[in-house]
């Protein structure tokens, strides 16, 4: 019954080794090659992050000012009720 | 080559290409995978070149580095394949991915053992990292036990008590994953 497992484990015995591919360094010297290289495309990138960063940084500026003006506009007409009344042209009417 | 000389780097290559790729293709069981990370390993050699003091032989240190970046692989691999289980408990289609099915035949296998070897495969990627790596060290690419011991920084007397508990623990996977060889070679007996 041991006998399948220990042919199974002693399968690898004179195993020859397997080769690597014949251009295998090519990659190497392309990965070293394009690490070397001046990163434009990095420094492309870190722009690209920081116009997106800029476009959301002002666009919820300018709905935090609009936010405020609207604000200012509610409280000036709640403070002086009595002038906005005053001109009631219906009651003038009468 | 400490000075990022690529031409040294090239000549060191061509020297231990063979034995790194070899050892690459017994823990990842895939071509591509292997050829990755030859050429990773000998990136970080490159880069760790200026390191490198000489206290074990350059042998001994590409065989170390080769041995971090393949088990660094295969636990980014079965952390993906984990992630993979948990998914798949919300998808009717799910699959049992616990025990790794995939047909890999080493070229250096002899013709009459392939059969065998690819069950060995498949049972090795079941062992710890300690053992499996003892196993592949000392079996496939037929290092001595000391150079193991080198290698994986452990006493010589560690590495045969690894290989000792590898064994026994691939006999169990066997039995475990295959019960129909059991049962065939029961009824040829008879």
């Amino acid at each position: 019954m041991e006998e399948w497992k220990d042919k199974v484990i002693r399968s690898l015995s004179g195993i020859e080794r397997a080769k690597p591919p014949t251009d295998g360094f090519e990659g190497i010297r392309r990965k070293l090659a394009a690490r070397s290289r001046p990163n434009a495309e990095k420094g492309g990138q870190w722009m690209a992050v920081a116009a997106a960063i800029l476009i959301l940084v002002s666009s919820n500026a300018l709905l935090l000012t609009n936010h405020s003006n609207k604000q200012q506009v509610v409280d000036t007409a709640e403070a002086y009720p009595e002038m906005i009344t005053s001109f009631n042209i219906y009651d003038n009417e009468q | 080559m400490a000075e990022g000389d690529q031409e040294s780097l090239e000549g060191l290559y061509g020297q231990y290409a063979a034995v790194v790729y070899n050892t690459l293709i017994s823990y990842t069981k895939n071509a591509e995978d292997a050829e990755e990370l030859l050429q990773d390993v000998f990136i970080s050699v490159f880069d760790t070149a200026h390191k490198f003091r000489f206290d074990s032989s350059v042998s001994t240190w590409i065989y170390r580095v080769t041995v971090n970046k393949a088990l660094d692989f295969l636990r980014k691999k079965n952390a993906t394949k984990r992630k993979g289980i948990f998914s798949s408990l919300y998808r009717k289609d799910s699959a049992k991915l616990q025990f790794d099915q995939s047909d890999f035949d080493h070229p250096g296998v002899k013709m009459e053992n392939v059969e065998d070897a690819r069950y060995l495969f498949q049972a090795i990627s079941e062992l710890s990292d300690n053992q499996k790596t003892v196993f592949i060290l000392t079996q496939i690419e037929q290092l001595p036990q000391q150079e193991v011991a080198e290698i994986m920084k452990v006493t010589r007397k560690a590495v045969e008590s690894l290989l000792q508990r590898a064994k026994s623990n691939l006999r169990c996977i066997l039995e475990k994953h295959y019960p129909e060889r059991v049962k065939s070679k029961v009824i040829a007996s008879k």
